[in-house]
């Protein structure tokens, strides 16, 4: 039984269709990054998930309960970190732990929680209301980890995080994984998917363009590693020979620099290697990660040309 | 509904309202009010051989009146933003993140509401407890007591009444201005308006009917919670000389004149239908708001 499985999911709003028929499955045990850019759809499929908004059409499963009914019992089973959520300003940190662990009738310390969020028990005593955005955050995703659910659901976690915050949040992911739980987060930064997720789905104006692990889409849109390299003179070989090596791809000359993509790191000294060999002298190389950024722009581009094509 | 998670949401409910200074500002405002009522009254002269322990007792008669204003305005000020308040912060999230039902919300916050509702009543009655043995004296303590304590069971039914209405609009608005809005249009046609238009209403039928007739005139006047609320705290002034106390809306010598004359009372002008009458106005409120508030959009 899938941890998540949405069935041509969908929610209009008016005109607008905020989720557009999205099949996705999310296997339990897996940590899945749920990318896309702000207005993408990704909050109204994670609101539909929980019921906090009923589809317009499709329908959704949670360790196999549907959303709409069975609330409840997939309520008992994930643990949440809202997006654009604001705690009770007039109650303290801990109050509002203990309230989850009444509501979830869970054993849990609300101490214990503090500490492996990393809030300080003196702040814990504040009011809510007087909190920072990333004591905030730290506080309900301790209330997310109350009674040990089966399936975290982490809306744009790294709100208001400094980068210790996002540390400690990456440690806790990893934590609950191992402890057999399902994680599905959300992101508009790529950079914080990469580090921890198994695989990732990508929307784009309210339809799911892509699902993937991290290394097959790279290899689908072709990029990984650029390297560019200055010689002093042309070598005795062709591009084309360039790009028959393993690893090796794209291969654009402009003068006496080139450059190409390298789906694998050891491909570089090949490369170099090749050069001098064909009676060049490297007089300049660097290589630079293609980041997600640039993949994410790229899947996004080549999703609204198909678009405009069909169109 | 599950009893341990309407307990837990009551209770969380309770501890962020009772925290409200708005909560503390209209009960102490009900406080005062309920010491100065009870000074005007004392400061009348009664006539010689008034039983001592009727003038305690008609000061209670007399605060059903401003009971009437002032409870229902305190349980609207703290339950208009039960609901779309969370709602609209985005701290319905976190609720709707734990193992509750929409309904164990629902009513959780009714019962939360009406329990910080209960406190605010009770700092009045503390004053009023306080206040009438040194502006009155007691006269007949035994009675006394137990009238005061039939009063504030009663005025308990009647906010925990305008609580479930003020619930029922947070959860059926979108927006806070919407559920300001309603509450306050509430407040003014079930009390401040509700004798006038029942009037206006009987204008092409002849206007007020006068004694011999019109007991759907009064049942129409009755079928206001406020209006139900007096007539309920009736049945804690048994053999009291002023026969329909809190009545004297538009005139306590015509509705009286009305009901004297129509013998015997019929069953939609006892106390008790004005207690089933005050239950259907929460009752009917709740359902509504519910159905609502189940299949609503909370994203």
């Amino acid at each position: 039984m899938a941890a998540i499985e949405t069935d041509a999911l969908t929610r209009r709003y008016g005109e607008v269709v905020a989720v557009d028929s999205v099949d996705l499955t999310v296997e339990q045990g897996e940590v899945f990054g749920f990318l896309g850019p702000n207005g993408a759809g990704k909050s109204t499929l994670i609101n539909m998930l929980l019921d906090y908004t009923p589809p317009t059409a499709g329908q959704a499963r949670v360790f196999g309960h549907r959303t709409r009914g069975e609330a409840v019992d997939i309520r008992e089973r994930v643990g949440v970190l809202p997006d654009a959520y604001q705690l009770y300003e007039r109650l303290s940190g801990r109050r509002h732990l203990e309230f989850v662990v009444e509501a979830r009738q869970a054993d849990d310390d609300p101490d214990d929680v503090l500490a492996r969020v990393g809030l300080d028990p003196a702040d814990a005593e504040r009011n809510a209301g007087d909190y920072s955005k990333g004591m905030a955050q730290r506080l309900v995703l301790g209330m997310a980890l109350i009674g040990e659910p089966d399936l975290l659901i982490l809306d744009e976690p790294s709100t208001g995080l400094d980068p210790n915050g996002i540390r400690l949040m990456r440690d806790i992911i990893r934590e609950e994984v191992d402890r057999g739980a399902t994680v599905f987060f959300s992101s508009h930064i790529l950079g914080q998917v990469e580090a921890v997720c198994d695989r990732v789905g990508i929307m784009n104006e309210g339809r799911l363009i892509e699902v993937a692990s991290l290394e097959e889409i790279r290899d689908a849109v072709g990029v990984g590693t650029t390297l560019h390299v200055t010689v002093d003179q042309q070598p005795d070989l062709t591009l084309s020979d360039l790009e028959a090596m393993d690893g090796v791809s794209n291969v654009r000359a402009d003068g006496p620099e080139l450059t190409m993509n390298l789906s694998d790191s050891t491909a570089k000294a090949k490369v170099i290697n090749r050069l001098e060999d064909g009676g060049a002298t490297v007089v300049d190389f660097e290589t630079a990660e293609s980041s997600l950024e640039e993949l994410f722009a790229e899947l996004i581009d080549e999703d609204e040309t198909e678009a405009e094509v069909s169109a | 509904m599950r009893d341990h998670q309407l307990a837990v949401m009551a209770r969380k409910d309770f501890d962020d309202a009772v925290r409200s200074k708005a909560v503390w500002v209209v009960s102490a405002l009900f406080a005062l009010i309920a010491i100065l009522a009870t000074y005007r009254i004392s400061q009348i002269n009664f006539p010689e051989g008034v039983p001592a322990g009727v003038v305690p007792k008609l000061v209670l008669v007399t605060l059903t009146n401003p009971i009437t204003w002032i409870v229902p305005i305190i349980a609207l000020v703290v339950g208009y933003m039960s609901v779309v308040g969370e709602r609209r912060s985005g701290s319905l999230k976190l609720l709707l993140g734990l193992p509750f039902e929409r309904g164990e919300i629902f009513v959780g916050k009714i019962l939360g509401r009406t329990a910080v509702i209960g406190v605010s009543i009770a700092v009045g009655f503390v004053a009023m407890v306080v206040m009438i043995p040194v502006f009155v004296g007691l006269g007949a303590p035994g009675e006394f007591f137990v009238a005061i304590l039939g009063l504030f069971v009663v005025t308990l039914l009647l906010g925990a009444v305008f609580t479930t209405l003020a619930v029922s609009v947070s959860a059926l608005a979108n927006t806070r201005r919407q559920a300001i809005t309603t509450v306050f249009a509430l407040f003014f046609v079930t009390h401040v308006a509700w004798t006038g238009v029942i009037q206006f209403l009987a204008l092409p039928f002849g206007g007020v009917p006068r004694a011999g007739s019109g007991g759907w005139y009064l049942l129409l006047s009755y079928l206001s919670p406020t209006a139900a609320y007096t007539r309920v705290a009736s049945l804690v002034f048994t053999n009291f000389p002023v026969p329909y106390p809190g009545i004297a809306m538009d005139g306590i010598g015509q509705r009286a004149r009305i009901v004297e004359s129509l013998q015997p009372t019929p069953f939609y002008l006892t106390e008790w239908f004005a207690v089933l009458t005050l239950l259907a106005w929460a009752v009917g409120a709740g359902l509504l708001a519910h159905a609502v508030f189940r299949n609503a959009d909370l994203g």
